[in-house]
């Protein structure tokens, strides 16, 4: 059994179109309790029908525009959306079905942890770097304060290399790479078995970035964890993941094991995303596929048009009349495309 | 300097402080760089490198607690640190013109974006009435921006982040400056968008023979676009080299691990090279190289005399006594 199973998982938020005043009637009628589809009805699909599994110690890399879902994604498996239909099976059990604020007592809240893209912005400015690590362990490992919580807060900071004077720090005395690293001890204190990560290192600069990355790969294997690593940077996550899956306007893409989907991209989109990555070797740099025009609106997609139609260099009138289905292509992928790249014979192959 | 014809732009052994209340951060020293007319030069380095305080100094644009202590900024053979705020009022969007790392910042929320755009026409265009709007118009459309005459009335809020930035490129293009200098200009847009908008910048720099100064963290992006590469580490250029030869033959022990550090694709995790120690404390007294203390190919002699600007090869500057190779 997988450690996590997603079956056709959507989250659907409501807008109100139409400008400042239906806005305004719409927050009255949620005031009066009315509820939101007495609105116009109108519905950002940001994730729609997304399914995945994630094996235990695998790395799974989300990738996507800005926009596209991925964090909505991340987010409703660390159980803080609730989604609006489909199935999030964490070993062994829906947790989907908990309503995220109840979530916090389930006995698998524990088990799933989250590191923030941003750690200004995730750190309680007004706690030590000790009393962030302490919180979760306190909270919901039902330490107490005393000897044993300090050992063990040293022995967290140790592991993710931060000094132990630090401890007594607050974040604005900290570096970059040390909140980072505080971020990551906080998350790793109760040994989850499922660590999703939102952006983790790009705030950093290179040099942090890479100790951070080293550092993230030798406590997978140490504490056995399985990572859902959120990244736009296609270079990083191609480090640590062994799966990854493109996202584009709330669906998935491709999907499939991160050498092939790089090296034999078979969706248009993750053709001209895996094109766009720039590279110090002029040996590695892609004819770049350049994307014409905007994305289409994810506000009440018509479900019968492919999401990058409009944009597709390959677009067809089918396209517009059929939603594509994620299928199995050759080498071992799978994408959501009518028209997937053909995958080149053994002969052709590159590294044949 | 590289080549015989006089640079468009030289700084000469800019040497640059804050004045803080704790304490004096010295944030530029003796540094010097040139561009020439239509070449790309990227600045890269971690942030608090100073890559960005040259951009300002350059643009005359620094924070008044900021003090020049020595050098020059050669524009056109001009000294502009000698230059008025007036005089420099004057060349900022008609010589040389920036743009920014987070576009919808930058541009003025309530009015649309069209009206910016003729607000630096009518600055320093030399265009009036209906003139106006027609080059407002064409300048949306040298930017690709679809449907230019509908979007000319759009505000802001209303354009996607790319969007946004190409509107700060059409303006920052608007009266044909000489020098763009760019600082993180893709920096938070997404991978797609980034390349179309570089792709843009270097057609219309080409277009036009325009310097461009690349300022960026991102050595991929900086190796894709630049004619050449200057590294800056704590407030001092390190290297300078056309860019097939700085990541060939980096000499800087710096340039290398800043090499070694970036991710790509032909190298696993293991191959990741990290850097030890992080940037130097600018309000501290300062050995004479401000990489020593991270450095691994420190010597002695690194402490004795001030740091060199080697040429080690035509046009490849090193500030190192012990450099790689």
């Amino acid at each position: 059994m997988s450690l996590l199973e997603v079956w056709d998982l959507t989250k659907k938020f409501p807008v109100q179109a139409g400008g400042a005043v239906a806005h305004l009637k719409g927050t009255l009628r949620r005031l009066r309790g009315e509820g939101l589809e007495t609105a116009d009805g109108h519905w950002l699909h940001a994730v729609d029908g997304v399914s995945f599994q994630l094996e235990r110690g695998e790395s799974l890399g989300l990738v996507g525009e800005s926009g596209c879902g991925k964090s909505t994604l991340a987010r409703l498996i660390a159980r803080l959306h609730d989604p609006t239909s489909g199935v999030i099976n964490f070993e062994g059990e829906d947790i989907g079905a908990v309503p995220a604020s109840r979530f916090v007592r389930a006995k698998q809240r524990p088990r799933i942890q989250m590191v923030f893209q941003d750690p200004d912005e995730s750190l309680n400015p007004a706690h030590t770097a000790f009393s962030s690590i302490a919180d979760p362990l306190r909270r919901l490992g039902g330490m107490r304060p005393g000897a044993a919580l300090l050992q063990r807060v040293e022995a967290l900071a140790a592991m993710v290399g931060l000094p132990g004077e630090l401890l007594a720090r607050f974040p604005h005395q900290l570096s970059g790479g040390q909140k980072a690293r505080v971020g990551i001890a906080r998350a790793i204190a109760l040994e989850p078995s499922l660590l999703v990560l939102d952006e983790p290192t790009s705030a950093l600069d290179v040099s942090v970035q890479a100790v951070i990355l080293h550092l993230l790969e030798d406590l997978k294997h140490r504490l056995g964890m399985s990572y859902l690593f959120v990244s736009h940077d296609l270079n990083v996550v191609r480090l640590l993941c062994q799966r990854v899956l493109v996202m584009y306007l709330g669906k998935v893409a491709e999907t499939g094991p991160t050498d092939e989907l790089f090296e034999r991209p078979a969706h248009p989109y993750t053709r001209a995303l895996v094109s766009a990555v720039p590279a110090i070797d002029a040996g590695d740099r892609k004819i770049r596929l350049h994307l014409a025009g905007e994305p289409r609106s994810p506000i009440d997609p018509d479900p019968n048009v492919c999401r990058f139609y409009g944009r597709c260099p390959k677009g067809e009138a089918r396209c517009a009349r059929e939603m594509p289905i994620l299928r199995r292509v050759p080498g071992g992928a799978e994408a959501a495309c009518h028209f997937p790249e053909p995958h080149p014979r053994p002969a052709e192959a590159r590294f044949a | 300097m590289s080549g015989e014809r006089l640079p468009l732009l030289a700084v000469e052994g800019l040497s640059l402080e804050f004045r803080t209340r704790s304490g004096t951060v010295r944030a530029l020293e003796r540094v010097s760089l040139d561009v020439q007319k239509g070449e790309m030069l990227g600045v890269v380095g971690e942030s608090g490198s100073g890559k960005s305080v040259m951009s300002y100094a350059i643009m005359g644009i620094l924070d008044p607690a900021a003090e020049v202590t020595s050098g020059r900024i050669l524009f056109g053979g001009i000294n502009l640190l000698e230059r008025t705020e007036s005089e420099l009022q004057e060349m900022r969007g008609r010589e040389m013109a920036m743009i920014f790392q987070n576009p919808r910042s930058a541009l003025n929320p309530i009015r649309s974006v069209g009206r910016q755009i003729e607000d630096v026409l009518h600055r320093h265009g030399n265009v009036r009435g209906e003139k106006m709007r027609e080059r407002a118009v064409e300048l949306l459309r040298q930017v690709r921006i679809p449907d230019p005459e509908r979007r000319f009335h759009a505000y802001p809020f209303e354009l996607s982040g790319g969007m946004c930035q190409r509107v700060l490129i059409a303006m920052a293009v608007a009266a044909a400056p000489w020098l763009l200098i760019a600082d993180e200009p893709v920096t938070g847009l997404d991978v797609t968008t980034q390349a179309v908008i570089m792709d843009l910048i270097q057609d219309l720099a080409r277009s036009r023979n325009m310097a461009t100064i690349l300022i960026t963290h991102d050595l991929g992006l900086a190796a894709e676009h630049c004619d050449r590469i200057a590294v800056m580490h704590a407030g001092h250029v390190v290297e300078v080299a056309g860019t097939g030869r700085l990541f060939r033959s980096p000499r800087h022990p710096y340039t290398a691990k800043l090499i070694g550090a970036t991710p790509r694709a032909d190298r696993g995790l293991s191959g990741l090279a990290s850097i030890p120690g992080g940037l130097p404390d600018l309000r501290a007294a300062l050995p004479p190289c401000r990489y020593s203390a991270r450095c691994e190919r420190y010597a002695r002699q690194c402490d004795l005399g001030p740091l060199p600007s080697r040429e080690l090869a035509p046009g490849h500057r090193v500030g190192c006594w012990n450099p790689i190779g």
